[in-house]
C-alpha cells in the first residue's frame, strides 16, 4: 500500500496535441461542407437520389449533433480532472462476478491501516457525491457509477453492468471509463473468463491500458451431514484447481485479445482470490495470503507503472477517444454502409444502361413502326410527304418520353435536341406515269421508296436518341460516383491523420507503440 | 420455428441423397430434415444437458448414470459432444456455452440440443444469481420449442450446496422463477448426493434433489414416444403445408404465363387475319380494275392499247403490292416479328428479312396476287408463315423461356412433395 502512495504523479505537456485535435476537427468539418453529395441529372423520387439525400443527411445529421456531443464529454473531463491526481482503476465485470465485495475488502484494508477512504457517487455532471460503502449481493443492485478513493493515490471505478447498460446511460459510463488508467477484470470463479465480455471492454483497451483478469470467489462449501444436520464450511479452492482456472483464463483471453486486434502484452497473469476466505479469522494475515489478497496486492503494485502511462496523457486521450469513437466512429459507422450502398446502386444502375436502353430502342421501334403505313395512306392523295413526317417525329417524340418514363425513370434527360426530326430529304411520293393517248399522265402514287426511307430514318433516329440519352445517365452516373470517392476520401484521410496524431501522442509518453486500430478502418467493402 | 431459426442449423446436412428433392425446393428446412433422419433411426430416448461450462453438466450426468463416465474438473473441459448410455437412455453431455473464442464448443452444444435431444436439461449453478442474457435466449428458443415439438426442457439448478444458507439459495430461484414465468424449477446438488451414497447418508441424498429429478426425468421419458410421434408428423405437416404453398404459387404463375402467351397469339392472329382480309378486298379492286381483256379492243389500236394497258396494270398491280407489303411490314414491326435492325443495311428496302423470306423477291403478276391474297388457301398460306416467324421473335422467345422455367419448379415442387413420406411414417 504504501508503495502505491509514494507514486509521484507527473503529467506530458499535452498542448501541442490537443491544438492538433482541434485543427483536425476543425479541418473535417470543412472539408465535408465541401464534399455534399449532387445529381443534377437524377430524378429526386429515384432510389439512387434517395440514397444520395440519406449520405447528405447523415453527414447534415452528424456533424449538427458535434455541439452536443461536445457539451457531453464536459462530466467525464471534469470527472478526469477531478481524479488528476490519483491512479484510477475500472473494476469491470457481470453483476453476479464480486465487484462490489473486492472494493469494499480493499476500502477495509485501506482503513485498517490508517489510510483515508471515502465512498462516492457520480452525478450527471461527473461531481462526487459521498455515499455509504457498496451494497453486495447476487442481483444488480445499482445503475449508477461508483467508486471509492483509496488513500491519496488510488481510485477504484465501479461501473454497474458497462455490457447490460443501454443507450444514453451505455454512453455516459463508456465516457467515464476513459477516466481508468487501467482494467481489472473481475470473472467468477463458477464459470471464469466468460471473454465474450471482453468485447464491451474493447474501447479501453484500444488505449492501451493494461488489463488484471481476476477470478473472484474463489471457494466453495463443503457439507457434511452430522447428527442428522447438514454442516457447512467454506474454504479457499485449491491451488491445483486455482492454477487451472488462471491458465485457462489467461489462455483464452489472449486469444480474446489477438482476435480483438489488441496487443496481448497488456494483458497481465491472472489470479484468483476469494473476499469472502480474506475476511474470515478477523481478516488474519495468513488468512489473507491463503485468499489471495497478498497476490492482488503485489498485482496491482506491477501494475501502477504502465497505468501511470496512460494517466499522463489522459486529457489528450480523453478528447482523441472522443473525436475518434464519437465523432469520426459515429460519421463512419453511417456513412461507410450508405456509401456502399450508393456505389452498389450505381454500379448496377451503370451495368442495366445498356440493357434498359436496347430495350427501350425495341419499344420504340414498336410503337411507331406500324404508325407508317396508316400516315402514308392518308397522306399519298395529296402528296403531302412533309406531313408525314411531321406526325411521325411527334409519334417519335411521344413515344420516347413514355419509354423513357418506363425504362429510365431514374434519370431528368435533356429536352429533345431540335432540327432531329424525321424529314422526308429528297425522296417523297412517286407518281407512276404513263404515257397515254400520247401525253404523260399520273395513274397513281407509289410509297414504296418513301416507306423504305422513313424506316431507315425511324431506326437511325431511334438508335441515335436512345443512345444520347445512355450517355447522359452514364455521365450522371460517373459524376455521383465521383463525388461518392471524393467524400469517402475525405474520410480516409481524416482517419489516417487522427491515426498519426494518436502515433504521436503515444510516442510522446515513452509507452511501447500502439499498432493503428484495425476498427478504424472497414470491413471489406469499397475503398476509393 | 423457433425465434432464433439459426439455432436450428446442425452441424451435419440431412441425408442428402433421401432429401434431395424436398431440399432443392426448401433448403431453409434443412435441420428439419435432418432431425426426422435422427427421429426415423432414434432408438432409445436422448437426454441431453446443455448449460454453461463449469455449471456442472458432467456432474450431474454422472450422477444421474450412476459411474463416473463424464469428465470432470473445475474449469471448462467437455469441448466435444460426449455420450453414454444407461438405463435404455441415450445421455448426451454437451460443451458449455461461450467456452471458447471462436464459438466452436457452442456449435457442439447446438447440434446436441437441436438435433439429437429428446429432453434437454438445462443446467444453470445456482451461485452464479440470476441468469445471464445468453442463458435465457437459449432458454427462450427451448420452451418454444418445447410448446411446438413437445420436447420437454427441465430447468435444473445446480450446486445447491454452494450457497450459504436455504435463504440465499430462495432468493436465487425465485429471482430465476420471476426471469421464466411459469417453468417448473429442480434443484439439485450432485456433490451431496455423491457424498451421501458414498458414505450412506440418507438426508444428504434426501437434500440433493436427485431423487425428485429422477421422478421428473421418468416422467418425461414416458411421454417421449408420443413427443417423437407428434413432432415427426408436425414437422411433415409443415413442410407438407409449405410444399403446397409453394406448388399453389408456381402453379398459378405458370397458369397465368400460358395465358399471356395464349392472349399474344391469338391477337396477332386475328390482327393478321382482319389485315389480310382487307389486304384481299383491296387487291380484289385492283385486279378487277386492272384493264378490259385485250380481246375486246379494236385491232388497229390493239398494239399501242395493249402496250398502255399493260403498263397500267403493271402499275397499278405494283403500286397494290407494295401498299400491301408496307401494311404487312408494320403489322409485323408493331408484333415484335421484325425488331429493330442493329447493322446499317445497304439494300433499300430491304430492312424487313421476314418480309422477304414470306413474300420472297420475285415480281408478282396478276395472278400470283389474286392467289396471294383472294384466295382462301393463299391468306391461309401467309399466315401460316408469318405465325412461324412471329413464334420466332425475341419476346416469344423470352415468354416461352419463362414458361419453361415456371414448369420446371412446379415439376420440382411436385417432386418434392413425393418425396415427402406419409405423414404417419418419417
Amino acid at each position: 500500500m504504501a508503495g502505491v502512495e509514494a507514486v509521484a504523479l507527473g503529467s506530458d505537456d499535452l498542448r501541442p496535441a490537443l491544438a492538433r485535435l482541434d485543427g483536425w476537427l476543425a479541418s473535417l468539418g470543412a472539408s465535408l461542407a465541401g464534399a455534399r453529395l449532387s445529381a443534377s441529372s437524377l430524378r429526386e423520387d429515384s432510389e439512387t437520389s434517395r440514397h444520395m439525400a440519406a449520405v447528405n443527411a447523415a453527414v447534415d445529421a452528424c456533424v449538427s449533433d458535434w455541439p452536443r456531443q461536445r457539451e457531453a464529454l464536459r462530466p467525464a473531463e471534469a470527472l478526469a480532472r477531478c481524479l488528476d491526481q490519483t491512479i484510477v482503476l475500472l473494476v469491470f465485470g457481470k453483476f453476479n462476478a464480486g465487484k462490489s465485495s473486492l472494493c469494499n475488502l480493499m476500502a477495509d484494508r485501506f482503513a485498517a491501516h490508517g489510510a483515508e477512504v471515502d465512498y462516492f457517487q457520480l452525478d450527471a455532471d461527473g461531481r462526487l457525491e459521498p455515499c455509504d460503502r457498496f451494497t453486495e449481493g447476487a442481483t444488480e443492485t445499482t445503475s449508477r457509477i461508483q467508486g471509492v478513493r483509496l488513500g491519496k493515490r488510488l481510485v477504484l471505478l465501479d461501473t454497474p453492468g458497462l455490457h447490460s447498460a443501454t443507450g444514453e446511460h451505455a454512453a455516459l459510463t463508456r465516457r467515464f471509463a476513459d477516466c481508468a488508467d487501467a482494467v481489472l477484470w473481475l470473472t467468477s470463479s463458477s464459470t471464469p473468463g466468460q471473454v465474450q465480455e471482453l468485447d464491451e471492454l474493447a474501447g479501453e483497451l484500444r488505449r492501451a491500458k493494461p488489463l488484471l483478469p481476476v477470478i473472484t470467489r474463489s471457494d466453495r462449501y463443503e457439507e457434511d451431514e452430522i447428527d442428522g444436520a447438514l454442516v457447512k464450511l467454506m474454504r479457499n479452492k485449491p491451488m491445483a484447481d486455482r492454477c487451472g482456472q488462471e491458465a485457462d483464463v489467461a489462455e483464452r483471453a489472449r486469444d480474446k485479445l489477438a482476435a480483438l486486434g489488441l496487443d496481448v502484452a497488456q494483458l497481465r497473469p491472472p489470479l484468483s482470490i476469494s473476499v469472502h476466505m480474506a475476511r474470515a479469522e478477523g481478516e488474519s494475515p495468513a488468512a489473507m495470503a491463503a485468499a489471495g489478497v497478498d497476490r492482488l496486492y503485489s498485482a496491482l503494485r506491477a501494475l501502477v507503472s504502465p497505468a501511470q502511462a496512460y494517466r499522463r496523457r489522459k486529457p489528450a486521450e480523453v478528447r482523441l477517444r472522443h473525436l475518434d469513437e464519437t465523432l469520426l466512429g459515429g460519421l463512419l459507422a453511417l456513412l461507410w454502409p450508405a456509401l456502399d450502398r450508393l456505389n452498389g446502386l450505381l454500379d448496377d444502375a451503370a451495368g442495366q444502361l445498356d440493357r434498359r436502353g436496347a430495350q427501350m430502342q425495341e419499344d420504340l421501334w414498336r410503337a411507331v413502326v406500324p404508325l407508317l403505313p396508316d400516315l402514308l395512306d392518308a397522306d399519298a392523295l395529296a402528296r403531302d410527304a412533309d406531313a408525314v413526317c411531321r406526325e411521325l417525329s411527334q409519334a417519335l417524340d411521344s413515344a420516347f418520353r413514355m419509354a423513357a418514363d418506363v425504362h429510365l425513370s431514374a434519370y431528368r434527360l435533356a429536352p429533345h435536341a431540335p432540327g432531329r426530326a424525321i424529314s422526308p430529304g429528297d425522296t417523297g411520293f412517286e407518281d407512276v406515269v404513263v404515257a397515254m393517248d400520247g401525253r404523260r399522265q399520273s395513274t397513281c402514287v407509289d410509297a414504296t421508296r418513301l416507306h423504305a426511307a422513313l424506316e431507315r430514318q425511324i431506326r437511325d433516329e431511334v438508335l441515335q436518341s436512345v443512345d444520347a440519352a445512355l450517355a447522359q445517365c452514364a455521365a450522371s452516373i460517373h459524376d455521383l460516383k465521383d463525388g461518392a470517392a471524393r467524400l469517402a476520401a475525405v474520410l480516409e484521410t481524416h482517419l489516417h491523420a487522427l491515426n498519426g496524431i494518436r502515433a504521436a501522442l503515444r510516442a510522446g509518453g515513452q509507452e511501447s507503440e500502439q499498432p493503428a486500430r484495425p476498427a478504424g478502418t472497414r470491413a471489406g467493402g469499397m475503398r476509393p | 420455428m423457433p425465434e432464433d431459426s439459426s439455432l436450428r442449423q446442425p452441424a451435419t446436412r440431412a441425408h442428402p441423397a433421401r432429401w434431395r428433392d424436398v431440399l432443392y425446393v426448401l433448403p431453409q428446412r434443412e435441420g428439419d430434415l435432418a432431425r426426422l433422419d435422427e427421429l426415423a433411426v432414434a432408438d432409445a430416448p436422448v437426454v441431453t444437458v446443455i448449460g454453461k461450462y463449469n455449471h456442472g453438466k458432467s456432474r450431474l450426468l454422472n450422477e444421474l448414470i450412476r459411474r463416473d463416465a463424464f469428465a470432470v474438473a473445475d474449469r471448462r473441459q467437455t469441448v466435444h459432444l460426449a455420450e453414454c448410455r444407461h438405463a435404455g437412455v441415450r445421455w448426451l453431455d454437451a460443451p458449455g456455452l461461450d467456452a471458447d473464442v471462436a464459438g466452436e464448443d457452442d456449435r457442439h452444444a447446438l447440434r446436441a440440443v437441436w438435433l439429437a435431444s429428446d429432453i434437454r436439461l438445462f443446467v444453470h449453478a445456482a451461485r452464479e444469481g440470476e441468469l445471464d442474457a445468453v442463458e435465457r435466449a437459449l432458454l427462450e428458443a427451448l420452451r418454444a420449442d418445447s410448446r411446438r415439438t413437445r420436447r420437454e426442457t427441465l430447468i435444473v439448478v445446480t450446486q445447491a450446496d454452494q450457497m450459504e444458507d436455504d435463504d440465499a439459495l430462495g432468493r436465487v430461484m425465485s429471482a430465476i422463477a420471476d426471469q421464466v414465468p411459469g417453468a417448473g424449477l429442480l434443484v439439485v446438488s450432485s456433490t451431496r448426493h455423491r457424498r451421501g451414497l458414498e458414505d450412506g447418508k440418507t438426508l444428504l441424498i434426501q437434500r440433493s434433489g436427485i431423487p425428485e429429478l429422477e421422478r421428473a426425468l421418468a416422467d418425461a421419458l414416458a411421454r417421449v414416444p408420443a413427443a417423437r410421434a407428434h413432432e415427426a408428423r408436425l414437422l411433415l405437416g409443415e413442410m407438407r403445408a409449405e410444399l403446397e404453398t409453394v406448388r399453389r404459387a408456381e402453379a398459378e404463375t405458370l397458369s397465368s404465363l400460358r395465358q399471356q402467351q395464349a392472349a399474344q397469339r391469338h391477337v396477332f392472329d386475328d390482327g393478321l387475319e382482319t389485315l389480310l382480309a382487307a389486304i384481299g378486298r383491296d387487291m380484289e379492286v385492283v385486279v378487277a380494275l386492272a384493264g378490259p381483256d385485250l380481246a375486246l379492243v379494236a385491232d388497229t389500236g390493239r398494239e399501242r392499247y395493249a402496250t398502255t394497258a399493260a403498263k397500267l396494270e403493271r402499275a397499278h398491280i405494283q403500286v397494290a403490292y407494295s401498299r400491301a407489303c408496307i401494311h404487312l411490314d408494320g403489322f409485323l414491326a408493331g408484333h415484335g416479328v421484325s425488331g429493330l435492325p442493329r447493322e446499317q443495311q445497304t439494300a433499300a428496302g430491304s430492312l424487313n428479312t421476314v418480309m422477304v423470306a414470306v413474300m420472297g423477291v420475285s415480281v408478282k403478276f396478276r395472278a400470283d396476287l389474286h392467289r396471294m391474297f383472294c384466295e382462301a388457301p393463299g391468306r391461309a398460306r401467309l399466315q401460316a408463315a408469318f405465325a412461324h416467324y412471329f413464334e420466332l421473335s425475341r419476346s416469344r422467345a423470352a415468354l416461352r423461356d419463362r414458361i419453361t422455367e415456371s414448369s420446371v419448379a412446379l415439376d420440382a415442387a411436385d417432386r418434392a412433395l413425393a418425396a415427402l413420406p406419409p405423414d404417419t411414417a418419417p
